[in-house]
């Protein structure tokens, strides 16, 4: 990492920063904001996404009203802990996730509500359009470019021509996420994607066993129920058996099995989320307006030492790539 | 040859002896200094492949290096770059400070998270360069080992080539030696053997190098003068015992010419006995009966001929004239029986013989014509002769009289006459039933016939005997041809002219 190269960018954003936070005006009145964020469940990527929307939250002093509705992956619960936040009062819900989202999207149609880390909004019905909702919702996605994705599994597979991507039984965000590589192969006419629905995510390695002839390689989406624990060791173990590579969309599998992991900065989702909830609660900016923000940015986390265990030989060039390296081997 | 002549065992020795010695210096010779060639070719070319190797793989490294750290570099710059696209800086608007923790804790966790994979990358490289070397010296590992086995058939290919050759030379010379010191005395040898066996008992074998074959020649040459001399004394005594040989043999064969005259004298003077003998015989008896067979037929036919004019129907009359004829043709035998014991008066006269044969078959012209039997006479005019005419009527009467009984109805005889200055010659050919060839020796024997016994004077078997013995008696031969059985018969009757 060339270190000068940085010092002098990072100098040259902050002036950057300090003319733009000249001009912005400051909310008339309201300085205290009561602002609620529901957390489907403890997934890495919503701590991610949290952590980054607390920050900047704090960044700008509206850090103070934040309460945190942790629904532990129960929609009653979830639902409960909404009404009662309700009622003492929000200023503006944040959903975390696209399961959070959409339930808060069901319910509160009057409230502004800023999203973070949905993967497709629209394809989950959280929002018309990529243009905005023209509602009371706005937020951003943890798109990524299912394309780029696909290269990079492709680059660490080059034979790769049958992926087989797993998903859960009405699960929204994988559904999307598939949905949006069926566009990208577009590109890639000799990929083929072939889904297998895991009724039982507890058997999902026997159901995998039954499953592989002929695949090259397994795609794990975020899918919260596959990427547990126990049915990931499950997935790893069966497809290491078969010395079939694993890769995955979730953050989750990286370092746990996956070769190639690829997702986009989750606290970085939240911090862009953080200046949404300012836009609408200080600026007034009507939420139905904004269009939905992505991400331009996504990392790559490289497993070596689940690469070794299959005899597959990564090219330096996906290495180099990557944010993360595991399961190294340095000889000295 | 003036030399005195050597040993070929001893010198055969002395040859291997050099040949070994020559051999093993050359070989030796060739192997080291093909050997320190190739070595000194082998290690520099080695040297200079290493050389090339170490190159490829130190400018592979390097390249190798710069290019993964460029990647590396523009990789970084990228991310970084995207990065800080997606950050809200106005978030941090007015709060420099929490500004700078954020990206100062995300630098510091990229350095350290960098400083992690720049170590694995470094170590993955260095594994790719250890690997790349191994590669590298694998092949240069290889293609020494492949050099080396080129090398060494190179090396196994000269000394083979120049030992061959050294080894052709050797072979040529020890060639040239044996065949001048064995070959050629040898053939000279064998020529001398072969001239002798041919004969030729002069030649002797030359003397030799060799004095192995010298031994030889002087003792072949011993052994040939004791032939020649041997064969010399063997041959005067040959010569004079054949001298002798020669003598008895004539002598002995005289002697037998002698002996073979007799005995074909002998031999005639017996047949013609035994034939005089059996023809007295048989005309004696042949005498004897035919008078008193003459008596009795005359006796018979003179009575049918009285009966005759005294009968009156007409069976008895044609019994009576059967009486008659059957009686004159027993006449007609007793009278041959009577010619045959008797002999035929030889009265000669002068005759054409031509119209002899002509009035014969004149005779049996209405017979031949009742059976449609054509007799071709091809006339010819021949000179008088003094002859016995009328034996000859009857001998060639006899022959028609023949021809026609052993011929078919409807085919023809034929009859031909020629003449040389000494004889006159009649042949009488049928086309009949033919005589067999067993049969042809006893012919004319009498009382012997080939036909059944049939009406008329041939059927006594005398007809042919009393021919043949009419002809000889004028001087003539009577002989018969025939192919066989179905092919007909020819009598050439054959009279000597006499001077009219």
């Amino acid at each position: 990492m060339n270190m000068g190269f940085l010092i002098s960018l990072l100098l040259l954003i902050l002036q950057g920063t300090s003319s733009v936070a000249g001009q912005s005006p400051a909310a008339p009145g309201k300085t205290k904001w009561r602002i609620a964020v529901l957390m489907w469940h403890e997934s890495p990527n919503d701590i991610a996404a949290l952590d980054g929307l607390k920050r900047g939250l704090k960044a700008m002093d509206m850090g103070e009203g934040l309460v945190e509705l942790r629904a532990k992956g129960n929609e009653v619960n979830a639902k409960k802990l909404l009404v009662q936040a309700k009622k003492k009062g929000v200023d503006l819900f944040v959903a975390l996730g696209t399961k959070s989202a959409k339930i808060i999207q069901a319910w509160e149609k009057k409230i502004p509500i800023v999203f973070t880390a949905v993967t497709n909004p629209v394809l989950s019905d959280i929002t018309s359009s990529w243009a905005g909702s023209k509602n009371n919702i706005a937020g951003n996605s943890n798109w990524l470019d299912r394309k780029e994705m696909l290269r990079a599994f492709r680059l660490a597979l080059p034979s790769l021509k049958n992926l087989l991507v797993i998903k859960s039984p009405g699960n929204s965000v994988s559904s999307a996420e598939i949905a949006e590589a069926k566009k990208a192969m577009l590109a890639l006419p000799s990929l083929v994607l072939t889904e297998l629905e895991i009724r039982d995510a507890r058997t999902v390695g026997k159901t995998l066993g039954k499953n592989l002839a002929g695949v090259d390689a397994i795609w794990i989406p975020i899918d919260f129920p596959l990427y547990q624990e126990a049915a990931l060791s499950q997935i790893v173990q069966e497809a290491g058996r078969k010395r079939i590579p694993i890769f995955s969309s979730t953050l989750r599998c990286a370092g746990r099995g996956a070769i190639v992991v690829s997702a986009v900065d989750y606290q970085l989702l939240g911090l862009k989320a953080s200046a949404l909830v300012r836009d609408i609660l200080v600026h007034g900016v009507n939420p139905g307006s904004i269009p939905i923000g992505r991400m331009k940015s996504f990392r790559l986390f490289v497993d070596l030492g689940a690469a070794r265990r299959i005899n597959l030989k990564l090219p330096f060039e996906l290495i180099l790539g990557a944010h993360r390296l595991f399961g190294a081997e340095v000889k000295k | 040859m003036s030399s005195k002549p050597t040993s070929m065992a001893q010198r055969f020795y002395l040859f291997l002896f050099l040949f070994f010695v020559v051999g093993v210096v050359a070989w030796g010779f060739l192997a080291v200094r093909t050997s320190v060639e190739e070595q000194r070719r082998g290690t520099s070319s080695f040297l200079a492949e290493s050389r090339e190797h170490v190159s490829q793989i130190l400018a592979s490294t390097a390249s190798g290096q710069a290019r993964l750290m460029d990647q590396a570099v523009q990789q970084l710059s990228a991310n970084l770059e995207r990065e800080f696209e997606d950050i809200p800086f106005d978030v941090f608007e007015g709060r420099d400070d929490l500004l700078l923790d954020f990206l100062v804790e995300r630098l510091e966790k990229g350095r350290l998270r960098n400083e992690e994979n720049s170590q694995v990358i470094a170590g993955l490289f260095r594994q790719e360069s250890i690997d790349l070397g191994r590669r590298e010296f694998d092949a240069l590992e290889s293609a020494q080992t492949a050099a080396g086995e080129v090398l060494a058939k190179s090396l196994q290919r000269d000394l083979l080539l120049w030992g061959g050759a050294f080894l052709a030379g050797i072979g040529v010379l020890i060639g040239l030696v044996f065949h001048r010191g064995v070959v050629l005395p040898l053939s000279a040898a064998t020529q001398v053997i072969e001239s002798m066996g041919a004969g030729d008992l002069a030649q002797r074998i030359p003397e030799s190098e060799s004095e192995e074959i010298n031994k030889l020649a002087l003792t072949f040459n011993k052994m040939a003068d004791e032939i020649a001399s041997q064969h010399r004394n063997l041959e005067e005594r040959v010569e004079q015992k054949t001298a002798e040989l020669r003598d008895s043999l004539s002598e002995q064969k005289r002697t037998n010419e002698t002996l073979r005259a007799t005995v074909d004298q002998l031999e005639s003077t017996q047949a013609q006995l035994v034939e005089s003998e059996k023809m007295a015989a048989l005309g004696t008896m042949a005498k004897g009966m035919a008078h008193e067979f003459n008596n009795i037929l005359g006796g018979i036919s003179g009575l049918a001929e009285d009966l005759a004019q005294d009968v009156e129907d007409e069976d008895s009359k044609q019994a009576l004239a059967v009486i008659q004829k059957t009686s004159r043709r027993a006449l007609v035998i007793t009278e041959n029986l009577l010619r045959f014991s008797r002999g035929t008066p030889h009265s000669k006269s002068q005759v054409d013989l031509g119209e002899v044969v002509e009035q014969s078959a004149a005779l049996l012209e209405p017979e031949a014509s009742k059976r449609r039997i054509e007799i071709k006479l091809k006339q010819r005019s021949l000179s008088p002769i003094v002859t016995d005419g009328r034996g000859l009527q009857q001998v060639f009467l006899n022959l028609l009289i023949n021809a026609l009984h052993a011929s078919e109805d409807g085919v023809f005889i034929e009859i031909e006459m020629m003449e040389t200055e000494q004889h006159q010659t009649v042949s009488i050919r049928d086309h009949g039933r033919g005589i067999p060839q067993g049969d042809l020796a006893r012919i004319f024997e009498p009382f012997f016939s080939t036909k059944a016994q049939e009406d008329g004077p041939g059927g006594t078997g005398l007809g042919l005997s009393v021919a043949r013995g009419i002809v000889e008696k004028i001087g003539g031969t009577l002989a018969v041809k025939s192919g066989g059985v179905g092919l007909g018969s020819e009598f050439l009757v054959q009279i000597p002219k006499e001077e009219s």
